[in-house]
């Protein structure tokens, strides 16, 4: 069984027991970790946020569910945003992909591209994916989903788990091309 | 550093990562979205207690035999008195000795031994001229409505059919089972004056059709009510309203005067022939807001359009008032325009001077800043939905058929929302549709109405509906950025065919 610490178990029981206290010390606790993974799954900061109220929601309805010997807690919130952002663009929208016609050839960069570039500004060429690719490279990526859990997840072939994976990657690597080339007229 | 490196870093950072957020605003909203799934959900209770209300009541005024409520009402009889002592069966025998009828108006002899034969037994009871209906069952015990019951049924008076049913406490029912049911005998249905002429033949519908059929139907064996369905499949309540009982009718019968109930005797009409079924459609044009950059909607040469077209019933209910419900194909396009500020990353530019005086830029490619960019945005939407309208009308007659029908409902809408933006880029000036892909989004939501239609008669049984009317959205929240309602104005017409 994994260790509990004593402020969390604390937390885990008050939930249990519906205690708003409880519930809004884990909000102001989690809250960011869980946006940064809420807004890697959707195109902007507020639907990131409604997402995250109703995954906040259902963990407080679902706390019950959560079984400390298989994990622990964040990383099973973490989940349950993952699963609620991911279920809120297959209920209410899907997303005619942009075709890239010609996918970069080299993928050389000049020294130093890769170390300069700060996170947010990486998760700002992430979000500019097409919706599959990006799904998919934050499965498997950032979360390190395997390509037959993501096709379980989104409901589609392992195969074009791995064949949309290959072009996020493709296309992030086009877009820091562009940044070495200075051609990114906008982004 | 090689790709494979700098996913791991990625990874890494993004397990550490914490995105700026406010967890007390958060809290709040959450509390808020919490009040309103409770808000919605016990909107929607409302509104299905207030049809199932409502289709109940319709139900009821259509299914009372108007002999009695007439003849009950205006000698003021009450059901009260029905119940009395006096009415009692072992009193019932001997009713010619009774001294105190429970009513002035009653106390001459009932008619209790009508013959046939005799010649002062009313008309409509020596010829089959009961109404066609199956829903003629005569008065009821009113404690008939109040006991949990737990019944099986299968009764040699039918000639198929079993059906259990649990009364789950007041006048509503769950029932499973088999309920498509035939009289074995017509007179084994119906309320007989006296056992004397059990052996008239009567008209009353005897058989009912199954249960999935149903909707809003009788069942057979007197028990009347309304069904839905359920997407998991077929949930049905009924409001039971049993037969009285053999000696239950022979306690109410004997106590009418059939002379009187004979002349003031109207067959119910069935209440099918009073429901109007008609093709209604509407053009709307939507709410203008100031004229600006940031106008709800952009009006300069778009197409601003809002109509609907769909098939509807109205269903009397009691007095002049009236439910009006249908089918709805609701469809609507729009655009706005705004602007809209992103931010981004770039190389930075860095300024040369030289000893000479000259100058010149070049690009730093390991340094980035960020830059906001901002965009006139026009964003269209096209939006297509299936509606069910549920409305409470108030029909004004006049002297020439022409009708007043001012109206108030909710209209439930589910559909489709196409939505896209098209993004004027500040360096090639191309409209760049790859930023915001069209977004489709399924979407439920309902709508307010209110209007004042005018009906004009149009032959013997078509009428034709002018209907100003003010649509708000109540439920939309495709356009967060306006925090507005959507709202729309038009006029409907349509063409109504009513028996």
């Amino acid at each position: 069984m994994l260790p509990i610490q004593t402020d969390v178990e604390a937390l885990l029981k008050g939930c249990l027991r519906r205690e708003p206290t409880a519930q809004r010390q884990l909000v102001r606790r989690y809250a960011a970790s869980l946006l940064s993974v809420a807004r890697r799954y959707t195109r902007n900061t507020a639907e990131a946020e409604d997402v995250l109220q109703d995954a906040l929601l259902l963990i407080f309805e679902k706390i019950n569910t959560y079984n400390p010997q298989r994990g622990s807690l964040e990383g099973w919130m973490r989940r349950v945003v993952i699963n609620a952002a991911l279920g809120n663009r297959r209920r209410f929208a899907f997303t005619r992909e942009q075709s890239y016609d010609n996918p970069p050839d080299s993928q050389d960069f000049a020294p130093g591209v890769l170390e300069q570039i700060g996170f947010e500004e990486l998760l700002a060429l992430v979000n500019e994916l097409p919706d599959g690719a990006r799904e998919v490279f934050n499965l498997a990526v950032f979360d390190d989903f395997s390509h037959d859990e993501i096709a379980e997840k989104l409901g589609i072939a392992a195969g074009t788990s791995r064949s949309l994976l290959s072009r996020a990657r493709k296309l992030l690597q086009d877009k820091l091309q562009r940044l070495q080339r200075h051609e990114l007229a906008s982004i | 550093m090689n790709w494979q490196a700098f996913e791991e870093n990625m990874k890494k950072a993004s397990q550490t990562h914490e995105a700026p957020v406010d967890p007390d605003a958060l809290w709040e909203k959450m509390q808020r979205k919490r009040r309103r799934r409770f808000f919605v959900w016990w909107w929607w209770a409302g509104v299905f207690l207030l049809g199932l209300a409502g289709a109940g009541l319709w139900w009821r005024q259509s299914t009372r035999p108007q002999w009695v409520s007439r003849g009950a009402e205006e000698n003021g009889l009450k059901q009260e008195a029905l119940q009395s002592p006096q009415n009692n069966p072992q009193n019932t025998r001997t009713n010619s000795t009774n001294p105190e009828p429970p009513s002035t108006r009653y106390q001459s002899p009932p008619q209790t031994h009508v013959s046939k034969n005799t010649p002062s037994v009313a008309p409509h009871l020596q010829k089959p001229t009961r109404p066609n209906h199956p829903t003629w069952r005569g008065q009821l015990p009113l404690d008939t409505f109040k006991k949990p019951t737990f019944r099986r049924e299968k009764s040699a008076r039918y000639k198929e059919g079993t059906a259990y049913s649990i009364g789950l406490g007041g006048p509503f029912m769950a029932t499973l089972g088999s309920d498509s049911v035939h009289l074995k005998n017509d007179n084994d249905r119906g309320v007989s004056p006296s056992p004397e002429i059990d052996d008239q033949p009567s008209n009353i519908e005897t058989s009912a059709p199954s249960l999935p059929e149903l909707g809003l139907a009788p069942v057979e064996r007197g028990r009347s009510g309304t069904a839905f369905l359920s997407p998991k499949g077929f949930v049905a309540l009924f409001w039971a309203a049993p037969l009285p009982s053999p000696s239950t009718q022979t306690l109410l019968t004997p106590q009418l005067d059939t002379s009187e109930m004979a002349k003031r005797y109207q067959p119910p009409q069935n209440p099918r022939k009073h429901i109007a079924w008609g093709l209604m459609g509407g053009l709307y044009t939507w709410q203008r807001h100031t004229p600006g950059l940031d106008a709800f909607p952009y009006m300069a040469g778009q197409k601003l359009e809002a109509w609907s077209l769909g098939a509807i019933c109205t269903v009397p209910l009691r007095g002049a008032w009236q439910l009006r419900t249908g089918l709805l194909l609701n469809r609507q396009t729009s655009v706005f325009r705004w602007e809209f500020s992103k931010s981004g990353i770039k190389p930075r530019t860095v300024t040369n001077n030289f000893l000479d005086g000259t100058s010149n830029t070049s690009v730093d490619s390991s340094l980035f800043v960020t830059v906001v960019t901002t965009r006139k945005i026009q964003q269209y939407n096209h939006v297509t939905a299936f509606g069910i309208p549920v409305e409470l009308q108030y029909a004004k007659t006049f002297k020439n058929r022409v009708a007043l029908l001012p109206a108030l409902g909710i209209q439930g809408r589910i559909g489709q929302w196409g939505k896209g933006i098209l993004v004027q880029n500040p360096v090639e000036g191309l409209v760049d549709r790859s930023f915001f892909p069209t977004h489709y989004r399924k979407f439920f939501g309902f709508s307010a109405r209110a209007g004042v239609g005018c009906s004009f008669p149009l032959g013997k049984s078509w009428h034709l509906l002018l209907e100003p009317s003010a649509v708000w959205d109540l439920s939309s929240r495709a356009n967060a950025a306006f925090k507005e309602h959507f709202s729309q104005y038009g006029l409907q017409v349509g063409i109504v065919w009513k028996k």
